[in-house]
C-alpha cells in the first residue's frame, strides 16, 4: 500500500546520489578556470557527465519526491557557495517539474524519464544567472579578483542575455543526451551485475 | 576532567547557531569586494570561523589557515604585476579562490567537522523540517569523506592495472572512475540503510534524541556579532556602488 511513499532507505539513497551529483559538478566547475569556453560549456559538460549517476538514480528509487529533495539540497548548496537567491528557486522548480513528469510515466516510461532528466538539468542554467543579471558588477569583481581581461571579455561575449535562452536549451538537450549515455552505461555495467 | 567539561559547555555551539552563521556567510560571499573599508570588514569576518576553530581546540588549523590567507593576498599583489600568461592566470585563480571563498569554505568545514550527525538531526527536528530532507542532508554530509576515500582506492587500483590515464581517452577516463565509484556507493548505501533501519530509523514513531541542544550566552554573542558585521558589510559595499 505504501510502496509509493519514500522510506528511510530511499532517503539514504537520495543523500548518496546528491553527494555524487554535487562532487561531479564541483570538479567540472573547477575546470572552469582553464578557459572561458569551459565556463560557457558547463551547460554541456555537467548534464552529460551527471547522466550516468542520474540514470542509475532513476532506476534505483522510482518514487515521487526523489528529484524534489535532490533539487532542494542542490539549491541549498548553490546558496552556500554564493550562487545566489536567483538560482535557488529555479533549481527547486525544475526539480519539482522533473519529478512530476517522471511520475506521470510512473518512473517506468523511458520517454518520460528522458524528458524529466532534461528538465532536471535546467538547474545548471541557474548558476549562470549572476553572469546575466548582474553582468556589470560581476565583470568588475572578476577583473578585480585577478582574472585575465581577455578571459573575462570572452566569457561575457559568450554568456549574455541574448545567448541565455540558448544556454537553457543546451542544458535541456544535453540532459537528454546525458540520459541516453547514462542508460547505455547502466545497461552495460550495472544490469549485468544485477544491481538495477 | 572537570575543567574539560566546563570548556565543552561554553564553546559548544548549537547546530542552529552554526546554520545562521553559514547563511550570513553565504550572503557575504555573494557580494565581491576587493578593496576599501568593506574589504576590511570582510577580512574581519573571515576570522570569525578561524577563531571558532581555535576555540574548539584546534589552533593549529587556525594558524595554518591564517598563513595561507595572508600568503594568498600577498601573492595576488605580486602576481598581478609580475607574472603573465597561463602560469599567472593559474596562480591568480587559486589565490582568488582562497581569498574569495575562504570564509565559506572554512565555515562549512567548521560546521561539518564539529557537528555530530545526531546533534544535527536533533536541531533539524526542533526546527520541524521534514524528516526526509533531514536524513538526506545528514547522509550527504557524512558521505563526502567516504567518496574521497573510495575514489583514492579506485585510483590506486587503476594505477596497479596501468590504466590511470584511460589510454588517453577522456570518456574512458570518466567511465573508469565513475562506474566503480557508483558500484561501491550503492553497496555502502545498502549497508548504511540496513544499519539505520535496524536502529529504528523510519519507524512510524516519534524519535527521541540524547543530544542536549539549546542556545546559550555564547551562541547569542556570536550570532549578534556576525549579524552586525554582515549588515555593516552590505551597507559599505552598497556605498561603493558594487551591488
Amino acid at each position: 500500500m505504501n510502496e509509493k511513499k519514500l522510506k528511510a532507505r530511499d532517503f539514504i539513497t537520495i543523500g548518496i546520489f546528491t553527494a555524487i551529483l554535487w562532487v561531479v559538478q564541483m570538479i567540472i566547475m573547477y575546470l572552469g578556470f582553464l578557459s572561458p569556453f569551459v565556463v560557457a560549456g558547463y551547460s554541456v559538460l555537467i548534464p552529460i557527465a551527471t547522466g550516468i549517476p542520474m540514470m542509475l538514480y532513476y532506476a534505483r528509487i522510482e518514487k515521487f519526491g526523489m528529484l524534489t529533495i535532490t533539487s532542494i539540497i542542490v539549491a541549498i548548496l548553490l546558496f552556500i557557495f554564493g550562487m545566489g537567491f536567483l538560482g535557488a528557486p529555479i533549481c527547486i522548480v525544475s526539480g519539482i517539474i522533473a519529478d512530476l513528469i517522471a511520475k506521470s510515466g510512473k518512473y517506468k516510461s523511458w520517454k518520460k524519464t528522458v524528458i524529466s532528466c532534461g528538465v532536471f538539468n535546467l538547474w545548471v542554467s541557474a548558476s549562470y544567472l549572476p553572469l546575466v543579471f548582474t553582468a556589470d558588477s560581476y565583470q568588475q569583481s572578476l577583473l578585480e579578483g585577478g582574472y585575465d581581461a581577455a578571459f573575462v571579455d570572452t566569457l561575457f561575449t559568450l554568456v549574455t542575455p541574448a545567448t541565455y535562452p540558448v544556454i537553457i536549451l543546451l542544458c535541456f538537450v544535453c540532459g537528454v543526451i546525458g540520459a541516453f549515455i547514462g542508460k547505455a552505461v547502466v545497461r552495460k555495467n550495472f544490469e549485468k551485475a544485477g544491481i538495477v | 576532567m572537570e575543567k574539560r567539561k566546563a570548556y565543552n559547555i561554553r564553546f559548544h555551539f548549537d547546530p542552529r547557531t552554526k546554520l545562521i552563521l553559514l547563511i550570513l556567510f553565504s550572503v557575504v560571499v555573494m557580494i565581491d569586494v576587493t578593496d576599501g573599508p568593506a574589504y576590511v570588514v570582510r577580512a574581519i569576518m573571515t576570522y570569525i570561523p578561524v577563531i571558532l576553530v581555535c576555540l574548539e581546540g584546534k589552533p593549529h588549523i587556525g594558524a595554518r589557515f591564517t598563513v595561507l590567507f595572508i600568503f594568498a593576498t600577498w601573492l595576488t599583489e605580486v602576481a598581478q604585476d609580475n607574472i603573465g600568461g597561463v602560469a599567472g592566470m593559474l596562480i591568480l585563480f587559486l589565490c582568488f579562490m582562497i581569498t574569495q571563498f575562504a570564509p565559506t569554505m572554512i565555515m562549512v568545514w567548521y560546521c561539518i567537522s564539529t557537528t555530530k550527525i545526531s546533534e544535527f538531526m536533533a536541531a533539524m527536528n526542533r526546527m520541524h523540517l521534514p524528516q526526509g530532507l533531514t536524513i538526506s542532508i545528514a547522509v550527504m554530509m557524512r558521505f563526502f569523506p567516504t567518496l574521497s576515500e573510495e575514489y583514492r582506492a579506485i585510483r590506486d587500483a587503476m594505477r596497479m592495472r596501468g590504466i590511470a590515464l584511460g589510454r588517453g581517452r577522456v570518456t574512458k577516463m570518466i567511465e573508469y572512475r565513475l562506474v566503480p565509484l557508483l558500484f561501491s556507493c550503492i553497496n555502502i548505501g545498502d549497508e548504511l540503510s540496513a544499519a539505520a533501519v535496524t536502529r529504528g530509523l523510519g519507524a512510524p514513531v516519534k524519535r527521541t534524541n540524547v543530544c542536549e541542544i539549546g542556545f546559550h550566552g555564547m551562541d547569542y554573542v556570536v550570532v549578534v556579532v556576525t549579524l552586525a558585521l554582515a549588515i555593516l558589510y552590505i551597507y559599505l559595499s552598497g556605498a561603493n556602488g558594487l551591488v
